[in-house]
């Protein structure tokens, strides 16, 4: 047992080395594999996808004309979907073009910045997430304006589906979840990723999803 | 007879007693006051000021059921110890140590880095002169792993931690002032949720009395 200690006897020396020999001889600090709360391939066909673990996403926040509400809710997005991770798997940060954007996010209509008709995206009501696989990697969605750029998801608010109070976070929570990896609905009325997300927040089953989905070999790497 | 210099008295009285006057010496872990003590026993009584400089390599922190494991990068550390006369062969000692180190994940093919961990160790033990070049050593302590809170193991508990050392010091000369050290250090780390187990930290670096 890792607790016990040799006693009596062996003055300083012995008791010492039993001591640091117990604590060797014990097992390497562990903690469990992470389970799903709810599979997080429903709408990949069993394809898992994911940015490269310890990346740098990059997210450009499409000016709306909503005072704000739009980044405001994204930066709730992303502290809440960060804080619910183990390792710092990702980061996110905002960007001020998107030519240096990885994800886009804004509302649907002319201004959007990348263009939308290049596949089909994973839809709920209020909102919708494109990522269009190319082999096993995404492909780049091209920017409206030109160039390159480097966008792999762009995320699409439909701005008169989110009027109520609460409803926009909800709703880019739910859609920044598919951002970075869960490419699933939760069934519990409970979780962000619900189809009708009402929550604010990842719930303790969204949290353990991400952080299993993150863990396991993409099929489709971002 | 202040509190010091009374908990100082109980020390050079417990020096014949190994496992007392570590327990005074963890409890005081400072110089004793010089003029507390009579004059014959004052020059027993100056502790010797070691600087330290090593670098640290350290066993997997965490491993978790996913495969992913949470090391810590090869870290420069420096420190001080007071060594205090003693009787015969051994001297007790008092060593305060801090280190950096940067947080380095694997899991599957994947390596990244997450921020950098701070390592701070207070440890009370005692040398023992095996041979004019060579002095074992032994300390209990207390170490502080300051991490990012957002990664495990850093998220769970921030309090101080028992740790045990042994080592072992080298001279080229009896009197020679430098000495190559090494040291094994081990402590116990409890992740939430997880198993605690234990962690080996292994120090080799230079010490130069002043």
């Amino acid at each position: 047992m890792c607790s016990e200690r040799r006693r009596g006897g062996g003055g300083v020396r012995r008791a010492l080395g039993a001591a640091a020999l117990g604590a060797l001889a014990c097992t390497q600090p562990t903690a469990p594999g992470e389970a799903p709360g709810y599979d997080p391939t429903t709408l990949t066909a069993g394809r898992v996808y994911h940015w490269p673990l310890g990346a740098d996403v990059a997210v450009y926040v499409a000016p709306g004309m909503d005072d704000g509400a739009l980044r405001a809710a994204f930066t709730h997005a992303a502290a809440a979907w960060t804080a619910s991770l183990r390792y710092r798997e990702l980061r996110l940060r905002v960007v001020a073009t998107p030519a240096e954007a990885d994800v886009v996010l804004g509302y649907l209509g002319d201004a959007y910045p990348v263009a939308l008709d290049v596949c089909r995206g994973i839809a709920i009501p209020a909102a919708f997430t494109l990522l269009c696989p190319q082999g096993d990697s995404a492909a780049t969605l091209p920017l409206r304006a030109g160039g390159g750029g480097r966008v792999k998801i762009a995320i699409v608010v439909q701005r008169d589906a989110v009027g109520q109070p609460g409803q926009l976070e909800a709703v880019v929570t739910h859609e920044l979840g598919h951002a970075l990896g869960i490419g699933g609905h939760s069934t519990a009325a409970g979780d962000v990723m619900y189809t009708d997300p009402h929550a604010a927040r990842p719930s303790a089953r969204d949290a353990a999803t991400l952080r299993y989905v993150l863990h396991q070999p993409a099929a489709v790497r971002l | 007879m202040t509190q010091g210099a009374a908990a100082c008295a109980a020390a050079t009285r417990a020096a014949r007693r190994p496992v007392a006057a570590l327990a005074v010496l963890a409890l005081c872990a400072w110089p004793c006051p010089v003029a507390a003590q009579p004059a014959a026993a004052r020059h027993d009584a100056v502790p010797t000021v070691s600087l330290l400089g090593a670098v640290a390599v350290t066993s997997p922190l965490l491993t978790d059921g996913n495969g992913t494991r949470v090391r810590l990068a090869l870290a420069p550390v420096v420190g001080a110890r007071l060594r205090f006369a003693g009787r015969g062969s051994l001297e007790p000692a008092v060593t305060a140590r801090l280190g950096r180190a940067g947080v380095r994940l694997r899991a599957g093919e994947a390596r990244w880095s997450a921020g950098r961990v701070l390592q701070a160790d207070l440890l009370a033990g005692a040398g023992w002169r095996l041979h004019p070049l060579v002095t074992a050593r032994a300390a209990i302590g207390v170490t502080w792993l300051r991490g990012p809170h957002d990664v495990a193991p850093f998220d769970a508990s921030r309090h101080p931690r028992p740790t045990v050392q042994a080592g072992v010091s080298l001279r080229r000369r009896e009197r020679a002032r430098t000495a190559l050290e090494v040291d094994a250090q081990a402590f116990r780390l409890a992740p939430d949720p997880g198993r605690a187990g234990g962690v080996l930290r292994v120090l080799v670096g230079l010490s130069r009395v002043l």
